[in-house]
């Protein structure tokens, strides 16, 4: 599955499509270390998880910024992979 | 490891380029504000003003940027190493207490604060700043 999706070496043809333009590599590739970060605790924070004790005000600034950003852009992802034709996949 | 802001604990090692001792520089540490931190200094230091004849119209916001710039540091300053005082002696960092909405809090002390030059406050304002909160490069990232 990885050499199919390009984690380790590009592949010959492109596997991924992301904003029109063709990917030959995972696009987990080139996400940095704080985005694979915050993604992680997204799914924690959708569970009502939060990584500091306390409530949303006690919780970092950029974290909360940063929730609430990626709310948005999974709300327009889930909006795109429901228009007729869409090949965006549905967020989980 | 990069600083994320996901922990109010996590620090950031400041060094200034205009320091005037590059061989031994002051280290600024700055640390992540928390979500009451930020929306009380936003609110502390920012002024919306409606008009009451039209109030369709954009309302006029006010920020007090000195204000500001005191206490971003003074909320996201932790400490510092070679921070020389006057007579050339290592100023040594300390702490008052400050609450908001009844939680406690480790500030720099006042009289530390009123050390520091105008400008020094200003470029560790900005850092503090922008170190908490999303860049356009981490937004692309995440989008």
């Amino acid at each position: 599955m990885r050499s199919i999706r390009g984690c380790d070496e590009p592949t010959a043809t492109p596997q991924f499509e992301f904003e029109g333009e063709n990917l030959n590599q995972c696009p987990m590739k080139f996400l940095k270390r704080p985005t694979l970060q915050y993604l992680r605790h997204f799914r924690f924070f959708q569970m009502g998880w939060l990584p500091q004790e306390g409530g949303i005000m006690d919780q970092t600034a950029k974290f909360v910024e940063a929730m609430e950003y990626l709310g948005i852009q999974f709300a327009k992802v889930k909006e795109d992979a429901q228009q007729p034709g869409s090949r965006a996949y549905p967020p989980p | 490891m990069a600083f994320t802001a996901i922990r109010r604990d996590e620090i950031r090692e400041y060094v200034s380029p205009r320091d005037p001792d590059p061989e031994k520089p002051t280290v600024w540490l700055l640390g992540a504000l928390d979500h009451r931190t930020r929306t009380y200094i936003d609110d502390m230091t920012t002024e919306f003003e409606v008009s009451s004849s039209s109030p369709k119209d954009k309302a006029k916001v006010s920020l007090r940027i000195n204000e500001r710039n005191f206490q971003l540091v003074r909320w996201g300053l932790r400490g510092w190493r070679n921070l020389l005082g006057e007579g050339g002696q290592e100023l040594a960092f300390d702490t008052d207490t400050v609450s908001i909405d009844g939680k406690s809090y480790k500030v720099v002390a006042q009289r530390l604060m009123e050390l520091l030059p105008y400008q020094v406050i200003a470029e560790l304002a900005g850092q503090v700043d922008g170190q908490n909160r999303l860049s356009e490069a981490e937004k692309r990232n995440l989008g």
